[in-house]
């Protein structure tokens, strides 16, 4: 099975939520630092933004991906449930929208960082704040995990 | 090979760059009735938007779609791409060709009167000739997009 986490811009939240499904971020998170060291945290741009990445395979097998959808993710759920039909690949994957988990510190260093490209003031802001959303987004995965295993 | 053409809609332009390139239709301007009766035009709604739609196979093998990106153009092109890349698809076994270049204001128009205010008859009628307007440089896309494909060589006998 894939699953893919996806978000606005595919580089914080959805980053974060693949992290701690495949125990890259163990819990509890106790430092920014690790949330910051993190494969692709902070780093896409919104010519990112459509593609899916690859961020691991868990314990069971599932593909774990990452993706930003901007604000078009029920048009790219058709894409890419079609396009792996098209490739003659089974379409059974879960979406997990961790939008749902993000907070205003995380919109507002987000923006500061990948739109403005103003990294060195977004970059502390996100990470702060993708570090008080751990616990959502930890349940978020909890509950993606009870559906796929 | 994989040929996508895409527009805002899949309805109108897609679908005559389609229908030509599978030899539906000739490079001579097409009749309205001929472009009001190819399959699949103005028949998209936005539950359609993102998926691919087969409309054939052309001489040479190469598979051809059409496609309706809605809103989200660039996402569209490369959430199909990225995903088929991940399934072993290569990128030059791929072509997502643009056609809203061909969406003039006939077109858009008839799309509107049709699709949005109900009055399919005049709507359809509008579209159509907004592609018969476009059709030239259609053709020269299409034939650009069949010698990418292989298809300007001689022809493989269908037979």
């Amino acid at each position: 099975m894939r699953i893919i986490y996806h978000c606005y811009g595919g580089a914080h939240s959805s980053v974060t939520a693949a992290a701690i499904h495949l125990g890259f971020l163990t819990l509890p998170v106790t430092s920014e630092v690790a949330i910051q060291a993190l494969p692709y945290f902070d780093k896409h741009t919104g010519r990112d933004q459509g593609k899916l990445f690859f961020y691991g395979r868990d314990q069971h097998g599932n593909e774990v991906y990452i993706m930003g959808c901007a604000r078009s993710a029920h048009i790219l759920e058709r894409t890419v449930r079609a396009a792996l039909r098209l490739a003659g690949e089974e379409d059974d994957i879960l979406f997990v929208n961790t939008l749902k988990s993000v907070n205003l510190l995380m919109r507002i260093g987000g923006f500061l960082s990948r739109r403005l490209g103003w990294v060195s003031l977004g970059r502390p802001l996100v990470v702060k704040g993708t570090f008080r959303a751990v616990p959502r987004l930890a349940a978020l995965v909890r509950r993606a995990r009870e559906q796929t295993c | 090979m994989l040929i996508f053409y895409c527009c805002y809609e899949q309805s109108y332009a897609p679908v005559a760059a389609a229908a030509f390139h599978l030899g539906g239709l000739g490079p001579g301007c097409p009749s309205l009735q001929e472009v009001m009766s190819l399959p699949y035009f103005d028949q998209a709604t936005a539950a359609d938007f993102g998926i691919p739609l087969r409309v054939g196979q052309d001489v040479n093998g190469n598979e051809v779609f059409i496609l309706g990106h809605g809103p989200a153009r660039d996402l569209v092109e490369r959430a199909l791409v990225s995903t088929l890349r991940h399934c072993g698809v290569t990128e030059d076994e791929l072509l997502v060709v643009r056609a809203d270049q061909f969406l003039n204001a006939w077109t858009r128009l008839g799309g509107l009167l049709a699709r949005s205010l109900g009055l399919v008859g005049p709507g359809r009628a509008l579209a159509a000739y907004g592609i018969r307007c476009s059709w030239q440089r259609l053709v020269a896309l299409v034939q650009q997009v069949q010698k990418q494909a292989g298809l300007d060589g001689p022809q493989k006998d269908v037979g």
